[in-house]
């Protein structure tokens, strides 16, 4: 359920950047245009909380939104839902949610129609760790909050000019017990 | 553009600059998270834990009373579902307090008291609770120490624990924990001693008793001062040192061991009251031997040489040779125990193997070439390592563990020379 109104909210904004768009055809003009818009990021993530020498990979979408204060410098605003949880051993954990607000630092064009990116801001998660044995059930909500690192690519589709394919590696806690990362794969809709 | 709508675009790109480098310090610096439940969890089910308790490192009487400013070290252990006791880390865990208006408690357990009245102090771990611990803080002077506690009587090179109660002005009894101890001597260099202190804990002190006779153990806090006059029986029959006879490399460190046999064959471990002593041939330092509290009977070889190591408890006393060596090359190496092959029954489990070096160029070939090398030798199982592992770091270094029925070869090196051994691995 959680993968379904992210991806709704995509596709409305696929349908509805396409129509309002006129391609610009040169590169710079196309940077200059890109750059002005306001944008939506729909990906799902595959997310890592390792501690005491166990590894979960729950699952998420992440919607987040956001525009551009200068030429490749944007503000996102994002926000996680959990998809699936992941079981180790008699442990059941899952990202409850994650929210958040990151500046988006976007390099010049790699290669034809590729950039890179980096966000640098704040998130605030919930991990909910649920284990199950002889003794019961016993379930554990812990909320983390700090910078949020991300860096990952992106790459405009030829046919569709504000519709960029992105994929990235994300950090959103680690300290010496624990870590809290993922990786995450989406599209990115430019709109106007 | 005209000339200061350009200037005022300037100036608000610089201003929002600042902003994003304010905004990204603040975010980037602003962590917080605690992961211990997640991990205590873990812990918990690991362990296969089913209760935890917590103990203070004081004896209390009936009620617990401490003073403002007094701190209290609290300790947890967990029992697992089979009934034994587990030892767990106190530091970092979720100790509370009820009442934070009369105490606080660190991350580790020790707990603080800061006004008068009543405190639980409590531990959750991983889904257990502890059963609280009840302090009253109370701050009062003492008024004078009611008696020492502990036996008067007590057997020739045993130890003996003691404890001190004063009297408080809020007319409470309480045990005294900062309490200065000592055997006061009939002379002022303590040379007639027939009794030391061997260790003092939170207010217990452990006495070692040496020589037949009476000696005084005196408790003071302050002006106040009481004292308890300790009988010492003539019981010891004799002493056996281990090892009995001792030899080491130059640099190398070794823990010696004191046993007082008594008359009725009881025996009782005599290390930390035994006096220590070490002569060389030559007058030579060969080693240094410790009689500190907290470390006696450490041995440390410091040069080659051969002398004698006495532990003497008033009259009686033992004695053991000691070789101190320089190794550069060993003629063989010998194991304990030295069967070939050796045999290893599975269901016994682990068995510390013990190597020796063989020197052939001790200071004196007659004496004792025989230099324990456990912990410096190397220790591989070159064939059959799914029949059987060792140990090759640590202080289990030798430790050889049976994994299945079948036969492994074992070999074991130092310096020049290596020793192989077949070992059979029977159900």
């Amino acid at each position: 359920m959680a993968i379904v109104a992210p991806a709704w909210i995509l596709l409305v904004c696929i349908a509805f950047a396409q129509a309002a768009h006129a391609a610009p055809r040169n590169a710079f003009e196309y940077s200059r245009d890109l750059n002005t818009r306001p944008y939506v990021d729909v990906q799902f993530a595959l997310q890592g909380v390792r501690h005491s020498e166990l590894d979960f990979y729950p699952t998420a979408t992440q919607l987040s939104a956001g525009f551009w204060i200068f030429n490749d410098i944007g503000i996102d605003f994002f926000i996680d839902r959990p998809v699936s949880s992941d079981k180790e051993s008699i442990f059941d954990v899952e990202i409850r949610q994650a929210s958040g607000v990151a500046l988006r630092f976007q390099s010049p064009h790699l290669a034809t129609r590729l950039h890179a990116y980096m966000l640098l801001g704040y998130v605030d998660l919930q991990v909910e760790q649920n284990q199950a044995d002889d003794r019961g059930t016993r379930r554990i909500r812990q909320s983390f909050s700090g910078a949020r690192i991300s860096i990952g690519f992106a790459r405009r589709l030829s046919r569709l000019d504000n519709v960029l394919i992105t994929g990235e590696y994300r950090n959103y806690y680690t300290e010496d017990e624990i870590q809290i990362d993922g990786i995450g794969l989406g599209l990115r809709v430019n709109l106007r | 553009m005209t000339g200061w709508a350009s200037s005022l675009q300037c100036s608000v790109r610089k201003w929002v600059q600042r902003g994003i480098s304010i905004f990204l310090i603040v975010l980037l610096s602003a962590c917080d998270g605690d992961p211990r439940p997640l991990l205590e969890s873990v812990e918990a089910s690991d362990l296969n834990l089913v209760s935890i308790s917590i103990t203070p490192n004081r004896t209390f009487g009936d009620i617990a009373y401490v003073n403002i400013d007094e701190s209290v070290q609290f300790s947890v252990a967990g029992v697992d579902a089979a009934g034994n006791a587990v030892s767990l880390d106190r530091r970092n865990r979720f100790w509370k307090i009820s009442n934070t208006d009369a105490g606080a408690i660190s991350r580790d357990g020790r707990f603080t008291a800061l006004a008068n009245g009543q405190v639980s102090v409590g531990l959750e771990l991983g889904g257990l609770v502890a059963t609280e611990f009840v302090l009253e803080v109370s701050d009062a002077e003492l008024d004078f120490i009611v008696d020492i506690e502990g036996s008067t009587e007590a057997s020739q090179c045993s130890e003996s624990s003691y404890t001190a109660d004063g009297f408080f002005t809020d007319n409470t009894e309480r045990p005294l924990f900062d309490v200065n101890w000592s055997i006061p001597s009939d002379v002022p260099d303590g040379s007639n001693a027939i009794a030391k202190i061997v260790s003092e804990i939170e207010g217990t002190v452990t006495v070692g008793a040496m020589a037949p006779g009476q000696y005084t153990l005196r408790a003071s806090v302050g002006s106040a001062s009481t004292d308890l006059t300790v009988s010492i029986n003539a019981d010891l029959a004799s002493l056996a040192l281990q090892p009995s006879e001792i030899s080491i490399q130059r640099g190398q460190s070794l823990g010696l061991g004191a046993r007082a046999l008594r008359d009725d064959d009881s025996s009782n471990d005599a290390t930390r009251v035994v006096n220590w002593s070490l002569t060389a041939v030559n007058d030579e330092q060969i080693a240094t031997l410790s009689n500190a509290r907290g470390s006696s009977g450490q041995l440390r070889g410091v040069s080659p040489g051969v002398g004698t190591v006495t532990a003497s408890c008033g009259d009686i006393m033992q004695t053991a040779e000691l070789t101190v060596v320089e190794l550069t090359s060993i003629s063989s190496i010998e194991l304990e125990p030295d069967d070939s092959p050796l045999e290893l029954d599975l269901s016994d489990g682990e068995e510390q193997l013990r190597a020796f070096a063989v020197t052939n160029n001790s200071v004196d070939d007659d004496v004792n070439s025989r230099v324990d090398i456990t912990n410096q030798a190397n220790w591989e199982v070159t064939s059959g390592t799914e029949f059987l592992s060792v140990d090759n770091s640590g202080s289990v270094r030798g430790e050889v563990t049976p994994l299945a029925e079948g036969t492994a070869t074992l070999r074991v090196s130092y310096l020049n020379q290596t020793r192989t051994v077949t070992v059979n691995i029977v159900p």
